[in-house]
């Protein structure tokens, strides 16, 4: 859901979901405040944070729901899904469990989100590769199957945490320009630079 | 780093404010503590009362960790069970499920990361040790994340094992079916609130309901980890010496003092839930000092008898609401397994056009 705001001219509601101990709260903490801490408390139900970005002339306010990932939360947790514009499916590329669960995070989504909502995986803690459990053809292959877009992100070393809220962003964008064709001249996206944090984009690359 | 008198680094949530009692106060309400624990039995059968209004004034913090042993009867089943815990430690691999126990693990080091005795590698090996041994107590109740702050704040008044035996008590007749799969009774409490709140804020009940936010967004922490998360340490305190007497019922009235505090007045100021949600979870010291929300909650009269008739109507909503989520369910299989039989059948039109992927850079 996209909505109209006086303040902003939009506010959009994202949501971070995936196993427990994946990295969901230090992506959120890097994307929204370029913070990172190796002892961030378990998440336990649902944590808020914002950003506000600039597309085009438009002011955009992101808030971002910051999920618990433990199996019998999700007993309670359809409301965090209700009307979100796009969701962030995270694990952990050390972590073959944390990746066998995307499907079921998928399915979640699909069932209680609003229905077509803009999906991207994201594989985590790509600063441990030495490390890693889940090959990047595998997660790629399951990607394409599943029609998402698939990025690898290191919280910790700030790698790709801006492009994966970016992708994610552009695609909610391409979603609702479609319906709203006078947000089209928005594209191509742009985001504010925030001169109060020193950090360097890494570039990338679409293939 | 300096830390408040719980060893919370003052820049913390949880960091509390310093509310001095004066000295010989505090030495009178000790004296009294211990004159009760001689005669525990007696007090609780005759003048259950006065525990009742002196665990309200607030338990003295030397004796806290007793008292709670005492409050819950944890201290018989401790007797009764010598040696259970350390049996239960050092079977925990071998019982308990292998997916708890490496929840349990990645948690350690995210539990009180603010708290100086969780910084440290012994404080850290005690929480394990304690719930290690509840995953195993009862393997299919296994471990929910919520478990860890509280068996923390046990850990910082008593013993491992008196610890071990005091969690056992609440997860099994303070808040059963809790912590377990499905969290049902938290559901349950969660609606009850949801049934109260129109009684003391209608206007603000009124405004929740009219902008579509839920009661259980907010209060699945505050419930489950018993504010310790929420309040500054010293005002959970006074708010779990309250549980340890009256039981759930003094979640529910801080749910409530919290709520209206909060929002009682400046509800409308927050007309979606995107605002709603987090200003709730930004409460100030005006509102969570304890000499704020512990008068606070007792100005508020609700009745165990009204709770408990709440209870059914509510446990009646859930089981409803589940089956309703159960059929939808499977009625999403069968459409999704429908799905994906046509697809198999198109198996050659797709898949041509991989979807983009961003890599980095210096890969």
């Amino acid at each position: 859901m996209v909505t109209i705001d006086e303040e902003f001219d939009m506010v959009i509601k994202l949501v971070l979901i995936g196993d427990t101990g994946v990295g969901k709260s230090n992506l959120l903490s890097r994307y929204t405040r370029d913070e990172f801490n190796s002892e961030s408390k378990t998440t336990i139900g649902v944590d808020f944070a914002t950003r506000t970005i600039q597309i085009g002339k438009k002011k955009m306010k992101t808030q971002i729901w910051d999920t618990a990932g433990q199996e019998r939360y999700r007993a309670m947790t359809n409301a965090y899904y209700r009307g979100a514009a796009g969701a962030l499916i995270v694990f952990d590329i050390c972590s073959l469990n944390s990746f066998d669960s995307i499907g079921r995070w998928l399915q979640e989504i699909r069932e209680y989100g609003d229905p077509g909502v803009p999906i991207v995986l994201v594989g985590n803690k790509f600063d441990l590769k030495h490390l890693r459990q889940v090959p990047i053809s595998t997660a790629e292959l399951f990607a394409h199957e599943n029609s998402l877009k698939y990025i690898e992100t290191s919280a910790l070393l700030n790698s790709n945490v801006e492009s994966a809220f970016q992708f994610l962003i552009t695609e909610i964008i391409n979603s609702f320009s479609q319906v709203h064709k006078d947000i089209q001249e928005c594209t191509p996206l742009t985001f504010e630079d925030r001169s109060d944090l020193s950090f360097r984009r890494k570039c990338c690359v679409i293939n | 780093m300096s830390t408040d008198r719980f060893g919370f680094e003052l820049e913390s949530e949880q960091a509390s404010y310093s509310f001095c009692i004066p000295h010989n106060k505090l030495r009178k309400r000790e004296s009294k503590w211990l004159k009760m624990f001689d005669k525990w039995d007696y007090y609780m059968s005759k003048k259950s009362d006065l525990i009742r209004v002196r665990c309200q004034k607030g338990i003295p913090y030397s004796l806290r960790g007793k008292a709670w042993r005492y409050l819950t009867h944890s201290y018989i089943l401790e007797e009764q069970h010598p040696g259970l815990f350390n049996d239960l430690v050092r079977q925990a691999d071998k019982i308990a499920n292998p997916n708890d126990l490496s929840a349990i693990i990645k948690d350690l080091h995210r539990t009180f990361p603010a708290n100086e005795t969780f910084a440290d590698e012994k404080g850290r090996d005690e929480l394990r040790r304690v719930l290690s041994a509840l995953a195993a107590y009862k393997p299919e109740h296994g471990y929910c994340q919520a478990m860890s702050p509280i068996v923390a704040t046990l850990l910082m008044h008593m013993p491992a094992e008196s610890a071990f035996w005091v969690m056992v008590r609440i997860l099994e007749d303070y808040l059963p079916g809790y912590f377990s799969d499905g969290l049902f009774s938290l559901q349950v409490d969660c609606e009850i609130f949801g049934m109260l709140l129109p009684s003391f804020a209608p206007r603000l009940a009124a405004h929740m309901k009219s902008i579509g936010a839920v009661p259980s967004v907010i209060l699945l922490e505050w419930f489950m980890c018993l504010f310790c998360r929420t309040l500054p340490f010293s005002c959970a305190l006074r708010v779990i010496d309250i549980f340890m007497y009256e039981g759930p019922i003094a979640l529910m009235k801080a749910a409530l003092s919290l709520s209206i505090l909060k929002m009682g007045s400046s509800y409308d100021k927050y007309s979606t839930v995107n605002e709603f949600y987090p200003a709730m979870r930004e409460l100030s010291p005006e509102i969570t000092h304890e000499s704020v929300l512990i008068p606070y909650m007792f100005s508020l009269k609700v009745k165990q008898k009204q709770i408990e008739r709440l209870h059914l109507v509510s446990e009646e909503r859930i089981k409803q609401e589940q089956a309703a989520t159960a059929k939808r369910r499977s009625e999403y299989k069968q459409r999704q397994a429908e799905h994906n039989l046509l697809s198999v059948s198109s198996e050659g039109s797709r898949g041509s056009t991989p979807s983009p992927t961003i890599r980095l850079s210096n890969e």
